[in-house]
């Protein structure tokens, strides 16, 4: 046979194995049912928040494994954004025109401020994973979930006034959550004093010597670890008679055992609780625990409120969009309900010191 | 007040530390080296790393942890700076070049180390000593004393030692310096390492006084050159001055205004001595330089 023939017969053969494969993906004519539920799941493997990615990993696959179980096969594509923004952008990109998801989970702040605008006419349901209120604003098919810091700042402030704290201050992150916390505080607290900073400052001896001057008995944090281990260290230091009041996921072991006699009288909210059964299914399948249990029961109870609407619903999304919206409640880390597209919590509130109260 | 001033000075002294090295290469080569915030992280997390980890004691690890900074400050030079200016490069390409230092640099600490805030433990935290009605405490103390020693050193140093004297004739005319027998390029490889020294003392200090990030030594940059630039930048003495100022001005008017505009005052003072004072307070105002 002529060379040249061959080849145009080679090409011919295998580009029709191309178009009938993918004919054959398109109508789900392959054995073994249906296709996939795709999941975008846009986190950080690599980057400062190396270690609550992997556990969000631990919770998504978890899901997948149950969802399997229950005929509801679903695939989850992963990418590692490093906490920047950019490239959390060029990932959903990716991820929607390459991979064609059918949803996306988004974590972190930085990730869902950048890749929220982007997906404002985008026809894929989104979850942003962040204190941020904002990301849901651009589109119908968006949700948040995360704690509300508005809500927890304000039982803050309310078991401060409980104690008889007359005023309590805010050291505000300059960053969305940190504004949501202060205006939770002043539900309680309306003339509570305020002291701004941007992420990365190391040295509050300015900001709490003039909260303290101004007559505050407690001071409101959230931020980061880092930002508790500077304040708390002045606290010290300067020997200030201010209470510290936070959230638990960033008043950590660390800062509680180097700062026990601090956080004493002080009050910290997070997550009411992780289920047990939750925790020993992590236990069943990976044989230890993820570095945090939120980011990884977060994670396992929204891949499967997103696989079930999408399933319940044929991939059609507004009606995906509706059911996700009545999901119902689950205990695993204490869903109540979406309002308005935002998830709501049981929200814990401990001592200072991580007791429960 | 007399707490705000404190916390000033303190701020100060360590915007000093980093301000010191900064001004040192920049007198003597001429351009803005920007790496030398990420050297000061390097010195950092050196001590960390031989001190927390390798469990090391202090005295020991300080040394290794200078030693490190000054070999990267060093290597920076030799590998990167020194080639580009055999090619002709101009202060502006040794400035992005600085840049891309700095980031590489804390990419690579951010690999080896983690992005977890890293806590030096040499002292335990406790409440300062009283002074007057301030509180402050030994490590604020030795910060405030080391860049007081550094002050009058590096004056004595630039003025009375040889390599001083070699430093100040290279950055004043280094075909003249040539001429006189002054190797041009093993002035520069000693001022990256004296430089470098410096910053590993600062990040040593800053590390023991707040925690470890990987991108802390950009914040401290940028601090260290608005003091120097407020200062005088070819001016070490100059430069540490600057900064003791911009320490003290953005604690007291942290005091005053929101504290959210505390970077803004660094960067006002920036613009109004660039407009009016570009050389700083003790900068010179020589004509045109080679």
């Amino acid at each position: 046979m002529d060379l040249k023939v061959a080849g145009i017969v080679l090409a011919v053969v295998v580009a029709l194995g191309v178009v009938l494969s993918g004919a054959f993906e398109l109508t789900g004519a392959v054995a073994g049912g249906p296709l996939p539920v795709k999941i975008g799941v846009v986190t950080d493997f690599t980057g400062p928040a190396a270690s609550w990615g992997e556990s969000t990993r631990m919770g998504a696959e978890l899901a997948v494994a149950e969802l399997e179980g229950n005929g509801m096969p679903v695939e989850l594509v992963f990418e590692d954004y490093k906490l920047e923004s950019r490239l959390a952008v060029t990932s959903v990109q990716k991820l929607v025109e390459v991979d064609g998801v059918d949803a996306l989970y988004v974590e972190f702040n930085p990730g869902s401020l950048a890749v929220a605008p982007a997906m404002a006419d985008s026809r894929i349901i989104s979850m942003f994973d962040a204190a941020a209120e904002s990301p849901i604003d651009y589109s119908q098919l968006s949700f948040k979930t995360y704690l509300d810091y508005r809500a927890g700042c304000r039982q803050l402030a309310q078991h401060f006034k409980a104690d008889g704290v007359k005023s309590v201050g805010v050291l505000k992150a300059n960053i969305e959550f940190g504004e949501l916390c202060l205006q939770g505080v002043r539900e309680i607290y309306p003339d509570a004093p305020v002291q701004s900073y941007d992420l990365g400052e190391a040295d509050f001896s300015t900001p709490l010597a003039r909260l303290l001057a101004s007559g505050t008995g407690a001071v409101v944090q959230v931020g980061f670890e880092s930002d508790a281990l500077n304040s708390l260290r002045v606290i010290r230091e300067k020997n200030l008679a201010l209470r510290y009041g936070s959230s638990d996921d960033v008043v950590t072991q660390r800062v509680r055992e180097e700062y026990a006699s601090e956080l004493k009288g002080g009050w910290l909210f997070g997550f009411a609780s992780v289920s047990p059964e939750f925790k020993q299914e992590i236990w069943a399948k990976y044989g230890r625990e993820p570095f945090n249990y939120y980011g990884a029961a977060l994670a396992y109870t929204h891949v499967k409120q997103i696989a079930r609407a999408l399933y319940a619903c044929g991939r059609e999304v507004e009606c995906a969009v509706e059911k996700l919206s009545e999901s119902p409640a689950d205990a695993t880390i204490g869903f109540k309900r979406f309002e308005g597209r935002a998830a709501v919590f049981d929200i814990g509130i401990t001592s200072g010191l991580g007791v429960a109260k | 007040m007399l707490q705000i001033l404190l916390n000033g000075i303190i701020a100060g002294a360590i915007y000093a530390l980093v301000a010191a090295g900064f001004a040192l290469v920049y007198s003597t080569a001429r351009f803005v080296h920007f790496a030398h915030g990420a050297i000061v992280a390097g010195g950092a997390y050196a001590l960390f790393f031989f001190f927390e980890r390798l469990a090391i004691g202090f005295w020991p690890a300080a040394v290794l942890a200078i030693a490190v900074a000054a070999l990267l400050g060093w290597v920076c030079n030799e590998l990167v700076y020194k080639p580009l200016r055999h090619r002709g490069a101009t202060p502006l390409i040794l400035l992005l070049a600085g840049f891309a230092l700095l980031v590489l640099i804390e990419s690579l600490l951010l690999l080896i180390f983690g992005a977890d805030v890293k806590v030096i433990r040499v002292l335990p935290v406790e409440r300062g000593m009283d002074f007057f009605g301030a509180i402050i405490t030994p490590l604020q103390v030795v910060i405030v004393v080391v860049a007081a020693l550094l002050l009058v050193g590096l004056h004595a140093f630039m003025s009375f030692t040889r390599l001083g004297r070699s430093l100040r004739a290279v950055a004043s005319n280094k075909v003249v310096a040539q001429i006189r027998g002054i190797s041009v390029e093993a002035t520069y490889a000693k001022a990256f390492l004296l430089a470098s020294a410096i910053a590993g003392v600062a990040g040593i200090l800053v590390g023991m006084e707040y925690n470890l990030e990987p991108t802390m030594g950009t914040s401290l940059v940028i601090k260290g050159f608005t003091g120097a630039i407020v200062g005088g930048v070819d001016s070490v003495p100059g430069a540490i001055l600057g900064a003791l100022l911009l320490g003290v001005a953005e604690n007291v008017a942290a005091w005053y205004l929101p504290s959210g505009y505390k970077d803004a005052v660094a960067f006002v003072l920036l613009f109004l001595f660039l407009l009016f004072k570009p050389n700083g307070i003790m900068g010179s105002n020589k004509g045109a330089r080679k």
